[in-house]
Parts: structure tokens; sequence; C-alpha cells
């Protein structure tokens, strides 16, 4: 899923100057189940602006509506009846949705409520791990299903580097598990180890973000 | 003590509580009654997890001074968990209290079992103190 979190009060109380009618929109899918962006923060985060604002001395009214995606314009449209309404809308659904929401009504200000951070998953209940970058020349079938490019603090592809701790914890953080090192004891446990003695060459970076905005045109598909 | 009319400036306190820390001959208290020195309005939870973040957020900016939510003891939650996950997460409300410059003190948690009407207006009481420090919610005026 893609994570979020909450940008700080602070920040949104000063984007909201001059504003009285906000609407916080929210996205029912993966901000909802990092719990950044969904129905209940929406709810959460209303009510909270509301109080920020009065105590700067500014009453505002605050509308609030979560639909099933952001990024999908057919969902974007059930905002419409509220936007005449509001002079200001906060999303905070990922990047993707606040944009969609900014382009389909594109006079009014858009504000992001949250800081997209990485597409993650779930580790344990109220903790969310990254494990995708999104590199656009996936190497998961060399490296036994964990992705140095993620999970790597150096994003190495032949790793490990010399900073792996005793207990297979990176040395950025000795939180994080070295990835490099659970690449190697997955592929000792598969009898592979040979494999990863094998250089790696430099990855096609031209198909990730460094060749400008990624677009992917399925003919098929088009009307 | 249930009181229909008006009681001026008197603080409000919302008092949310557990229906499981409530004495089972005691009837469950619902609405608004009158303490010496402020108004109590009363709702029950079916347990305190389910108390959400939102709920004492939404109660603040419609204009009530305090939320005092009571808990069983820890340990003697009937969904065995439930009273510590409400812990766990007033913590949250009161630190984005504190970041919206309203005051952690206008959320409160007390626990108790066997509690009784007079023992759940003594504990709205006692936040009465914190409360007068932090003056009346600016919010009062602009709510429903």
């Amino acid at each position: 899923m893609i994570i979020a979190e909450w940008k700080p009060l602070p920040e949104l109380v000063e984007k909201l100057k001059g504003h009285t009618n906000v609407l916080v929109a929210g996205c029912a899918t993966c901000v909802a189940e990092c719990a950044a962006g969904g129905e209940r923060e929406v709810e959460t985060l209303a009510p909270l602006l509301q109080m920020a604002l009065k105590k700067e001395g500014r009453t505002i009214t605050v509308r609030t509506r979560t639909v099933e995606r952001q990024c999908e314009w057919e969902f974007v449209e059930e905002l419409a009846e509220l936007v005449p309404h509001v002079d200001a809308i906060v999303s905070i659904a990922c990047g993707i949705g606040i944009q969609a929401v900014a382009e389909r009504f594109p006079d009014l200000a858009v504000y992001p409520g949250v800081n997209t951070t990485a597409l993650a998953i779930r580790q344990e209940p109220g903790m969310w791990i990254a494990r995708c970058a999104a590199c656009g020349d996936c190497v998961l079938g060399e490296t036994f299903g964990l992705c140095p490019v993620a999970r790597c603090a150096k994003s190495l592809s032949n790793g490990p580097c010399g900073g792996t701790r005793k207990e297979g914890k990176c040395e950025v953080d000795e939180n994080l598990d070295c990835v490099w090192f659970q690449i190697y004891e997955r592929a000792k446990a598969r009898g592979k180890v040979d494999q990863l003695l094998k250089v790696r060459k430099p990855k096609n970076w031209s198909n990730s973000r460094h060749g400008g905005p990624k677009r992917v045109v399925r003919e098929d598909l088009r009307p | 003590m249930k009181e229909e009319k008006q009681s001026g400036n008197m603080p409000r306190i919302v008092v949310v509580y557990c229906r499981n820390a409530v004495s089972s001959a005691a009837e469950l208290l619902e609405g608004a009654y009158t303490a010496k020195g402020f108004r109590a309005y009363f709702a029950a939870l079916p347990c305190s997890s389910k108390i959400e973040p939102s709920y004492p957020l939404k109660i603040l900016a419609d204009g009530a001074d305090g939320v005092l939510v009571v808990a069983c003891p820890e340990g003697r939650c009937r969904n065995l968990v439930g009273n510590v996950r409400a812990e766990k997460r007033i913590n949250y409300v009161r630190a984005l209290l504190d970041k919206a410059r309203m005051g952690a003190e206008r959320l409160t948690l007390e626990r108790g079992e066997d509690l009784t009407e007079k023992d759940l207006l003594a504990l709205a009481q006692r936040c009465l103190g914190p409360l007068k420090k932090l003056g009346p919610n600016p919010m009062k005026g602009d709510g429903k």
C-alpha cells in the first residue's frame, strides 16, 4: 500500500489562513489502511483543525467526505457536490489523490494534509515498513524476494556493505534488519548461496522516475 | 439531580464511561446532570475501547470544556485489553490536543469499578481543577 503521515498541524493551520469553509477529504483505500487518511482520520483531523484555528482566533466551518479512492475520477466526482460550499480542500489521500482532486477542481485551493512517504506493508499492528521503491526494474527474482532497493539503506545491488551489525542489523539504524543479511539467510536456507556470488550489473534506472514522469500506455485498454 | 434548565457558564464535562465499570445495581446514566460547580453529560459505551480519537475531539469542538473517559481497572477488562487500548488512544488524542494548543488536560482517563452515579460525578469533579487553569473552551458558542 501507499503510506503517508499527517503533516504537522501548525503547517496546515498556516496554509488555511484566509479560508473559512474547508473540506477535509479522505481516501478509503491505502491511506486508510495506514491510518493516515481514511474516514477515521478525516473525522479526527476536522475537529482538530477547527480547534487549532480557533486558538488563532479564526473560525472555520469544516465539512468532511471520504471517498473510496481519490485516485479514480469516478470517486473524485463525489466531492463535486461539496465544492460550491467550500473555499479550500485539505486532502489526506496520497499524493496521487491530492493531485486528482486539484486537477478536477482547478479553481479551488487544494492542500496536502499528509506527506506521502513509501510503498509499504503493515508489518504488525501500528507498524508499516517500506517494501518497494517503484524503481521500474524489479530484481526480486535475483534477491530471493527481498528488495535491496527499498530495504537497504544504501540501495545496494551487491550487498551487504561492510557495516552490517553482528545481529544482522543495519549500521544506519539498529532497529532495521540488514536486508542483505536476510537475502543471504534465505539463499542459504534454499542451498543457493552460490547465486549471490554473481555480480549484479547496474540497474536500468531509465524505467524509474529518473527518466521523467512514468507513463504506461495499453492500447488494448484505450477507448 | 437530573436537571433540564440551562446552567449558565458552568464548565461542561462529558463523561464517557464503560458500562462494565458501573455498579450493576446502578441505572445506566444518560443525559445531563448538574453538580456543584459544573454540568456533566453522561454517555455509556459497551467498552472503553469503543472510543475513537474523533469522539472526544468532536465533543470538544462542540464546546464542552472537558471529556472524562471512565474505564475499568487494568487487567479487569471484560474484553481483555479494551481498556489498555482506550488508554493508548486517549494518550494519542491528548498529544493532538497539545499540538492544537487546546491543552491535553481537556481529556482525562480515570479507572474504577462498581461505580455509582455519585462516584462518576466525583471523578468528573476532579477534572475541574485542571480545566479551570485552562479556562473556558474557546469553541464554546461555536458548537451546535
